[in-house]
Formats: structure tokens, C-alpha cells, sequence
């Protein structure tokens, strides 16, 4: 392997480097710290999911919480109720929000823009209600004690949960670059941007919408699983609006359709509210809302967009310099690198 | 029968809060086509600088028409400020601001005025009146009033007066009324602010029914957006009657369904605008949208 080819895969190697280092990390910090890691993982998981519904697909939803929390009692009831393993229950929870997320929509995504947004806000009222309807099911307001999987070989707990978030969110990193490396990435984008332009060239818009709204969904319900146990119990209120509204900014402002603007909007939404708390308890919605606001105005391609920019302008390569050409969507730019594919850099 | 029609008239008046907040929204979108997601917020804002002039010692009526003024100035702002800049460079930018400006308003007020829940005077007399063996509230009936009263300024204002048709020119196609005269970047600030306004007056109504505090608005801006919805966004009449079918189903449906009851009545607005928007796109006073490629 020449170093020109090392070079091509230049984010590959980054991925690697960052998933080792992250890797020795729980054996070096404290389960409190760990925790807040974990958290950060689950959040990147779910980020990625509203990007690929709402950076690529165009279709702003604001619903991840929802599909979070039937993840969360879905992963808590298997465990409880049915005694399915732990580690299983991961990927049926989000099988579970992909059958949900899919059967949801299909009416939803006949709605557009406004309409859409009104009513994934209205999912996100819906589910707490909804929970504590069924007590005997869901534990009511009390909510679901879940047990931290059983580690293996010898770690502690947290960095059992720690370890097992890591590689779930690196196997679905590496899944949703692939899925907008695709053939189905320039159709999302070509659907965000125009969707009857789209459908005229052979996209099948409908089709597309509803299975990127049941991927997105699936992201949200394997986060919702992995929270319940990293967590250690679901609580109907821990997936409502707010939670909702902040990995929606979240996602805007680490970066709408970037894959690494979903690390950094995840991190924003865990240890920002952290912070602000010392200061008020109101502080964390000021600050998420001049975030955003600041975020959709000056830098629409998110902090990832502004980070690229920075090295671009570091390294002086013209083509990659800021001002490149402007879209009607923020974010469109990156998007659309990054759905160009890797061979015709390679090859030139 | 006598309980359905008591259920009527709660559910008209629940409506009608509704609609008074979904008309700011409808006005905004007349306006500007934006929808205001922190409508609701603004008006929760409102409500507290109203309380504040009432304890100020100003009387109730000035005090809201003091309110409604900042109102007015704190609207025209936003829209210059914050919606402006990212107008036209998508189709969602300005929506997301808007939804930006409903998480940062509410910490501000939260930090303002910290969140204990305030009782807010009481606009109308405290007594019923006795139709028949139906009992209806001054307040119920006085929100009611209060709303038709300002639907009918608003439909003068935007069917008949200059500035109103303006306005909707403004809204409906800036660039050739700019070359016919009309003055746009003003009347969008405009259009802000006087929605605003209508906001601090529904908040005023609101508060006669929940505590003044940053989250009374949370779960009624959810109604309003469906009323809006429902009416066709663009139609004041409509926002308003789509605010009482709302309004009355929710009453009835919570009331006679069991299983829904007071908790999970949140599935109604849902499912109204579920089944409109399926079966009529437009809403159900809504113009015919049409999309160009």
C-alpha cells in the first residue's frame, strides 16, 4: 500500500485512529465520566438518524425522541418481560422503531414541510401520555428499572455499556456513509431539493422518504435501547419535546447532512445542558436556541462545515476553500461531497 | 344531550383560545409564509409584560394594550433581525429559526421571571349565566366575543383597507410589489409585529384559564398549529374554526372515550390533522398551493 492510496482513505484512517483511541479510553476514566461518553455515542446514533431524514432527505422531523423512547421501554420490556438477552435486545429494538418508523410513515411523509414538523412535534407529546396509559406495562410514571447487560470478561459495567455504544455507533457510522455513498444518496438529496424534479427522473420519492424516515427511526431505536442501559432505567419523561427539539438543534448545529457533524451535535446536547445548569436551569434553552439560530444564519454547514473550512483554508487547496457554490438548503454542499464517490479522488 | 351541550360550549371556548393564537400564526403566515413555531412563546412573553404592567398598577385593559405595543416593537424586531437574513435562502431556514426562538425564549423567560407558575388577573366577571340547563361562563363568553371581535378587525383590515391588501401582496409576491410601489421590507416587520400583538392579546384570554409561566404555552401551541393547519394557514375565519373543531372534539372525545380520556387528548389534534390533510391538503379554507418545478 503507497501512500498515495493511505491518503485516499485518509478518513478511513482517521475513523480507525479515533475508534482505538476511544477505545483505551474507559480504562482510564472513572464510570461517571464513562457515562457521559456512552451518552454522547447514543446521541451521535440518533443525530445520524435525523441526518439522514433531515440533512439528506429534506424531511424535517422532529420526532427522533419518540422512536428514542419506544427503543427504550422496547429494550427494557424484552429484557423484563420476555427475558430476551441484553445484547439482542439491541438490534430488535431497532427492528421494532423500524417497523414503527415505517408504518408511521407512510401517512406522515404525505405531509410536507410545516405539516410535517407540526405533527412529528405532536409524536413527541404523545409519548409520555401514551406510557403511562399502560401502567402495568410501562411502570407509569415511576418508569422501568432495566439491568446493565452482563459484561464479559471481567469489566465494570460502565465500560461494558461504554464499549458495546462504541461499536454499535461505529457499525452505524460506517453504515449511513456507505447508505449516502450509495446510489440512494443522490437520490435523498435530489428529493430534498426537488422532489418533483426527482420523481421525473425515476426517483421514487415516496418509496425513498419512507424508508430513510424507518432508517432514521431504526438509528433512534438502537440509541433508545442503548440509553435505557446505559441509564440504567426508561422513564417516560426522558423522552418528550425537549429531548426532541435538542438533538434536532443539535443536529443543525454540529452539522445537518454531515456524518461527523453528528459526533459533534451529540456531544453539544450532552455536556452543553451539563454547563448551563451551574449557571440557570433556563440557560440551556437559551443557549440551544442562539445556537441554532446562529447555526442556520452563519454556518449552515454546522461546526463540522466550519472545522473543514478552517483545515481547507490551513492546507490552501482553492477547491475546497469556503465559497464554494451557495445551495438553497443549508448543508447542501457537503452533502453533495459527500455523496460523490471515493473512486474519482482516488483516481485523479 | 344538556351534557353534550355543556361540552359544546367548553370545547367552543378551549377553541377559541386555540384559534386566538392560531390567527397570530395565520397572520404571520398571510404575512411573511413563515410559520411561527415560537408564536406561542412570544405570546407567553406578552402575557408576562402584561402582568408586569398589572402590578405596575396599570389597569388591566391598559396594561394589555401596553403589552400588545411591545408586543408589536418585539415582532417587527425578530422579523428584521433574526427571520430576514435567512429568508429565501431555503424553503425551511426561516421555520428552523423559528423553532430556534421557541427553545431560546422560553430559557429567557424562564430566566427572567424564573419558573413558579403566577395567577393572572381575571378579565371577566366570575359569574354564569343559565340558559336552559346549560351553563355558560362570562369568561367563555367573553373569549369568545373578544375573539370574534378581533377576527372581524382582522378581515377589515386585510379585505378592505389599503395597507391590509398591501400586505397580502407583499406576502404573495414581493418582487413585483416592490416595482408596483408597495413598501415590502416594512410591511413583512409589519405583519411580525401586528401578529405579535394578536398574540399578547390570546395570551391575556389564555391566562384566564392556566398560570402565567415560561411552559403555559407548551401544550396550546400544539392545538394552534393543528387549527392553524386545519383552517388552511392562510385564512383567519378558518383558523378560527378549525381552533373550535379542535376544540370541541377534544372536549367531547376526552369526555365519552374512555380510553383517550383527559390524559391522552393529544391524540385528537393529531388525528384531525391527519385526516384533513389527507383527505384536503389545502386545509379546510386553504388556497390551492401550486408548485413549480
Amino acid at each position: 500500500m503507497n501512500v498515495s492510496t493511505l491518503l485516499a482513505h485518509r478518513s478511513t484512517l482517521v475513523a480507525v485512529v479515533a475508534i482505538v483511541v476511544l477505545a483505551i479510553v474507559p480504562f482510564q476514566l472513572g464510570p461517571y465520566d464513562n457515562g457521559r461518553i456512552t451518552i454522547i455515542f447514543v446521541f451521535a446514533i440518533a443525530i445520524l438518524g435525523l441526518n439522514l431524514i433531515a440533512g439528506y432527505t429534506g424531511q424535517l422531523s422532529v420526532a427522533q425522541s419518540f422512536f428514542l423512547g419506544i427503543g427504550g421501554y422496547g429494550s427494557a420490556l424484552l429484557l423484563d418481560r420476555v427475558g430476551v438477552p441484553s445484547l439482542l435486545c439491541i438490534p430488535l429494538s431497532g427492528l421494532l422503531c423500524l417497523i414503527v418508523g415505517g408504518l408511521i410513515a407512510i401517512p406522515v411523509l404525505r405531509l410536507r414541510g410545516f405539516y410535517l414538523m407540526v405533527v412529528t412535534l405532536a409524536l413527541t407529546f404523545l409519548l409520555s401520555p401514551l406510557l403511562k396509559r399502560f401502567p402495568e406495562l410501562t411502570g407509569g410514571a415511576e418508569g422501568l428499572s432495566v439491568s446493565t447487560p452482563t459484561p464479559l470478561g471481567g469489566l465494570y459495567d460502565d465500560q461494558w455499556i461504554y464499549l458495546v455504544s462504541l461499536v454499535v455507533a461505529a457499525i452505524l457510522f460506517w453504515a449511513a456513509r456507505n447508505l449516502v455513498r450509495s446510489q440512494y444518496g443522490p437520490a435523498m438529496i435530489a428529493i430534498r431539493e426537488r422532489e418533483i424534479v426527482a420523481e421525473a427522473v425515476g426517483v421514487d420519492a415516496s418509496r425513498i422518504k419512507t424508508q430513510a424516515f424507518a432508517i432514521a427511526s431504526m438509528y433512534a431505536g438502537i440509541a433508545g435501547s442503548l440509553y435505557v442501559f446505559a441509564i440504567g432505567y426508561a422513564s417516560p419523561d426522558s423522552f418528550g419535546m425537549h429531548l426532541g427539539l435538542l438533538l434536532f438543534a443539535g443536529a443543525f448545529i454540529g452539522g445537518i447532512a454531515t456524518i461527523p457533524g453528528a459526533i459533534i451535535g451529540a456531544a453539544f446536547v450532552q455536556l452543553v445542558p451539563q454547563y448551563a445548569s451551574n449557571i440557570n436551569d433556563s440557560f440551556t434553552s437559551v443557549i440551544f436556541g442562539a445556537a441554532i439560530i446562529l447555526a442556520v444564519r452563519f454556518f449552515p454547514d454546522g461546526l463540522a462545515g466550519l472545522g473543514r473550512d478552517a483545515i481547507a483554508r490551513f492546507r490552501r487547496k482553492p477547491a475546497d476553500a469556503p465559497g464554494h457554490p451557495t445551495s438553497t438548503i443549508p448543508a447542501a454542499g457537503s452533502a453533495v461531497r459527500e455523496a460523490t464517490p471515493r473512486k474519482e479522488r482516488a483516481s485523479s | 344531550m344538556t351534557d353534550l351541550l355543556q361540552l359544546l360550549v367548553s370545547g367552543l371556548a378551549s377553541g377559541s383560545i386555540y384559534g386566538a393564537l392560531a390567527l397570530a400564526i395565520v397572520f404571520v403566515f398571510r404575512s411573511t409564509g413563515v410559520v411561527n413555531f415560537s408564536q406561542g412563546e412570544l405570546a407567553m412573553i406578552s402575557t408576562f409584560v402584561t402582568l408586569g404592567l398589572y402590578k405596575a398598577g396599570a389597569p388591566l385593559v391598559i396594561a394589555i394594550i401596553g403589552s400588545m405595543v411591545i408586543s408589536f416593537v418585539l415582532g417587527a424586531a425578530i422579523e428584521r433581525v433574526l427571520i430576514r437574513p435567512v429568508q429565501g435562502r431555503s424553503e425551511h431556514a426561516p421555520s428552523i429559526i423559528t423553532l430556534g426562538l421557541f427553545l431560546g425564549l422560553s430559557g429567557i423567560a424562564g430566566w427572567i421571571w424564573g419558573l413558579d407558575p403566577e395567577t393572572f388577573p381575571g378579565m371577566f366577571p366570575e359569574r354564569s349565566l343559565e340558559v336552559g340547563s346549560v351553563r355558560l361562563s362570562y369568561t367563555s363568553l367573553g373569549i369568545i366575543a373578544v375573539l370574534l371581535a378581533t377576527v372581524a378587525v382582522l378581515y377589515v383590515f386585510f379585505e378592505r383597507t389599503r395597507l391590509g391588501l398591501m400586505m397580502k401582496a407583499a406576502a404573495s409576491n414581493p418582487a413585483t410589489s416592490r416595482l408596483a410601489g408597495v413598501p415590502v421590507s416594512r410591511l413583512l416587520m409589519c405583519g411580525w409585529g401586528v401578529a405579535s400583538a394578536v398574540g399578547a392579546l390570546a395570551g391575556a384570554l389564555i391566562a384566564q384559564s392556566v398560570y402565567v409561566s415560561p411552559s403555559m404555552m407548551v401544550a396550546v401551541i400544539i392545538y394552534a398549529l393543528a387549527a392553524a393547519a386545519l383552517g388552511g394557514l392562510s385564512s383567519p375565519v378558518g383558523a378560527v374554526v378549525g381552533g373550535w373543531i379542535i376544540g370541541v372534539a377534544e372536549a367531547v372525545v376526552s369526555d365519552r372515550v374512555g380510553f383517550i380520556g383527559g390524559d391522552l387528548k393529544i391524540v385528537v389534534p393529531l388525528v384531525i390533522i391527519f385526516a384533513v390533510l389527507l383527505v384536503k391538503p389545502t386545509g379546510l379554507f386553504g388556497a390551492k398551493e401550486v408548485s413549480r418545478v
